[in-house]
Formats: structure tokens, C-alpha cells, sequence
């Protein structure tokens, strides 16, 4: 059996070639794209999980405090305050879930979005364009009419191509979610602004509905305490509240400022992966928006 | 409004706890721990308010994200594919092989 291929053929497969790799040589991302979504997304992971992490710890925290307060006190002095009953109460599992729920969905997106634009594939396709030059060697006709170097070249044809497929599929899909998910994330970013900042924020105010009647407390026993276990069993409770008044007033504000970061960082990031139109000056702008979603990084990983 | 409100209860919490720390007098101090419980129990009657509100949002901004990042997932298992159709291309040629073997 012959399987020569004419000559035409040959040609025709050679200009389909150089057609495609040209098509997909200008729709992958970047090498600074790909850094660009890489540092976004491990940020957002960061957030995140900070943030969750920190709900859980102020719920630990709410229950340490009104345990105090009870041993100190006696009886809840205000019905609506946390009582024996409800020692979480303001942090109960309902709203802790529910919110941590949202920030752990943040740090998915993040995770997920960094493994999209992680090179996986490149091992694999060798791998796979390997065992595709060895299958077409082990044909007796093609053994017979194709060197060695020629089943070699087929191999590297195959797994350009194949990598010139993969980087067009990322672009594409990056470039979607990022756009889709752009109004959420901007959304959600505006929730953690409202909620967790320290002045206005539902989540101050309720860590201070909970520290200021401890702190009462704590203060009618160590003024009115006649031996030093008095005093101690004062001064340990006033340990629980300045805990929870560094989360109030340090860890809130460094939530907000990563959110409000991450809230510039995001359009920035929407901004550099969807424009593919390069010019002088969108490599000037893109430049720009770089060092801002870098500055923007920089607060959130370090604050 | 709502905000305002909040506000003006954070700040009387404040200044009550302040009072209570600088009273040297017991019955002083007791009466000002009453009144302070009560302004927190306001206060936690707002909260309690302003997060029935709030976490609906939240819950819309989770089925959001999940859905992207379930997209995120699908996307990444059709990269990893390209390599798995062309081993399966590989396994094709490999029976071809055996096939016109025999036929020749």
C-alpha cells in the first residue's frame, strides 16, 4: 500500500498550518497578562480566606467575651444582649456561615482563576505528542516513507499546534470570567467596604455591643475587688476585650482597605485581559493599570 | 439615617464606658453599667437589624461566584483535553497500525 501524500496536498496542509498558527499566535495571553491575573488571583485567595478565617475568630472571640461578662456580671443587664442561651450572639453560625460562605467563594474565584492561567499542559502535550510520533512510526507504510527526523518534525507540529489551541482556549476563557465575574466581585468588594469598616461598619458596631458591657464589668470588679484573685480574674477579662478591640480596629481596617484595592485592582485586571488591540498608547495605559493593580496587590498581601 | 443612628449609639456606648472607668463611686458606676447595657442592647437591635439586610447580598454574591468559579473548573478540564485527544488520536493510529499490518 502506498501512502505517499502529493505534492498539493503537502501544500495545502503546510498553508492550513502557517494559517492556524498565525490565527492563534495573536489571541494567547501575554506573559505580563498571565502575571497580571496570577498576582490578582492570589491576592483575592488571600482576602478571601484572611477575612473568613477572621469571622470565625470573631465568633470564638464573641463567645470568649460574653462568657466573661456572665461570670463577672451575673445575668444579662439588657434582654436583647447575649445571654447562657446565646453565648455567640452577633456572631451566631447563621451569619458567620453565610458571610464566610461569600469570602470563601472570593477565595475560590482566586484559586481557580490562578490554576486557569497555571501551564499544565505543557508536560502533558509532550508527552502526548510523543506517544503520537511513536504510534505513527509503529504504521509499516509510514515507517517505510518517513525518516526519522520527519516523524520528529510531525511530533513538534503536533504539540505547537496542540499549545497554540490550549493558549487561545485560556485567553478566550480568562478573558469571559474575568468579564463575567467583574460585577460580583465589584459587588462584593462593596458589601466587605460597608460591613467591615471600622467606623460605620455592622461588624464593628456589633464586636462593640459585645466589648464595651465586659469592659463595665470588668472594671466594677477590679475597682470594687478586695484580693488579688479579684483583680486577676478582672484584669484576665480585660485581656479578652483589648483582643477583641485589636480585631476592631486594626484587622477591620486592613479588611477594607484590601477590599477597596482589590475593587481597583479587578477593573484593572477586566482592563488588561480584554484588550487585544495593542497600540503605543495601550501599552502605555496598560502600563499604568499594571503599577496600579501592582500597587493595589502590594496593600493587599501586606496590610 | 440608619447609619447615623448607629453612630450616635456606638458613640454614646463610648462615652459611657469612658464614665464608667473614670467613676470612683460604686453606686454611680452601677447605675451607668445599667444604662450602658441598655444603649448595647439598642445597638444590638440596630445590628440585628442591618444584617437581616444584609446577608441576602451576600448569599446572591456566593451563587455568583460559585457558578464563575464552576466555569473556571470546566474551562481547565477543556485544556487539559487537548492533550487526552491527542493520545486518543495516538491510540487510533496504534489499531490503524495493527489493522493495515494485517492487510498488508
Amino acid at each position: 500500500m502506498d501512502i505517499r501524500i502529493p505534492l498539493t496536498v503537502r501544500l495545502c496542509l503546510l498553508i492550513i498550518l502557517a494559517v492556524l498558527l498565525i490565527t492563534f499566535t495573536g489571541c494567547a495571553l501575554t506573559a505580563k497578562q498571565k502575571v497580571a491575573v496570577s498576582q490578582f488571583s492570589g491576592s483575592a485567595a488571600t482576602l478571601g480566606d484572611v477575612t473568613s478565617s477572621q469571622l470565625i475568630a470573631m465568633r470564638d472571640n464573641t463567645m470568649k467575651m460574653t462568657t466573661e461578662r456572665l461570670l463577672l456580671g451575673g445575668k444579662s443587664k439588657d434582654p436583647n444582649l447575649g445571654d447562657q442561651t446565646s453565648l455567640d450572639h452577633g456572631f451566631d453560625v447563621e451569619r458567620v456561615e453565610t458571610i464566610s460562605g461569600a469570602t470563601q467563594a472570593l477565595a475560590a474565584y482566586g484559586k481557580s482563576l490562578a490554576a486557569l492561567v497555571d501551564d499544565t499542559q505543557s508536560a502533558e502535550l509532550k508527552t502526548a505528542s510523543n506517544e503520537f510520533v511513536a504510534s505513527l512510526g509503529s504504521v509499516p507504510t509510514a515507517k517505510a516513507h518517513l525518516s526519522d527526523e520527519q516523524l520528529q518534525a510531525i511530533g513538534t507540529v503536533v504539540q505547537e499546534v496542540g499549545g497554540f489551541w490550549i493558549e487561545w482556549k485560556r485567553k478566550q476563557a480568562v478573558t469571559t470570567i474575568v468579564k463575567n465575574s467583574k460585577d460580583v466581585v465589584d459587588h462584593l468588594c462593596d458589601l466587605l467596604v460597608r460591613d467591615f469598616d471600622p467606623k460605620n461598619g455592622w461588624v464593628g458596631l456589633q464586636l462593640q455591643v459585645i466589648e464595651d458591657p465586659l469592659m463595665a464589668e470588668a472594671t466594677n470588679v477590679l475597682y470594687d475587688g478586695k484580693t488579688y484573685n479579684d483583680r486577676k480574674i478582672a484584669l484576665e477579662a480585660f485581656q479578652v476585650a483589648y483582643d477583641n478591640k485589636m480585631s476592631r480596629t486594626q484587622i477591620l481596617k486592613r479588611v477594607t482597605d484590601a477590599a477597596t484595592a482589590m475593587k481597583k485592582a479587578n477593573n484593572a485586571l477586566a482592563n488588561a485581559v480584554a484588550k487585544s488591540d495593542w497600540s503605543v498608547q495601550d501599552i502605555q495605559d496598560f502600563a499604568q493599570k499594571a503599577q496600579s493593580l501592582q500597587m493595589a496587590i502590594k496593600i493587599i498581601v501586606t496590610k | 439615617m440608619a447609619n447615623s443612628l448607629g453612630n450616635e449609639l456606638s458613640a454614646a456606648l463610648t462615652n459611657i464606658t469612658s464614665l464608667i472607668i473614670k467613676t470612683g463611686s460604686e453606686d454611680e458606676r452601677t447605675k451607668l453599667t445599667q444604662q450602658q447595657a441598655q444603649i448595647a442592647g439598642q445597638l444590638q437591635v440596630f445590628v440585628d437589624k442591618v444584617v437581616d439586610q444584609t446577608l441576602p447580598e451576600y448569599n446572591v454574591a456566593t451563587v455568583a461566584l460559585n457558578a464563575a468559579n464552576a466555569a473556571a473548573e470546566a474551562a481547565k478540564k477543556n485544556l487539559d483535553n487537548v492533550a487526552d485527544a491527542i493520545k486518543k488520536i495516538a491510540d487510533a493510529i496504534d489499531k490503524l497500525g495493527g489493522l493495515l499490518a494485517k492487510l498488508a
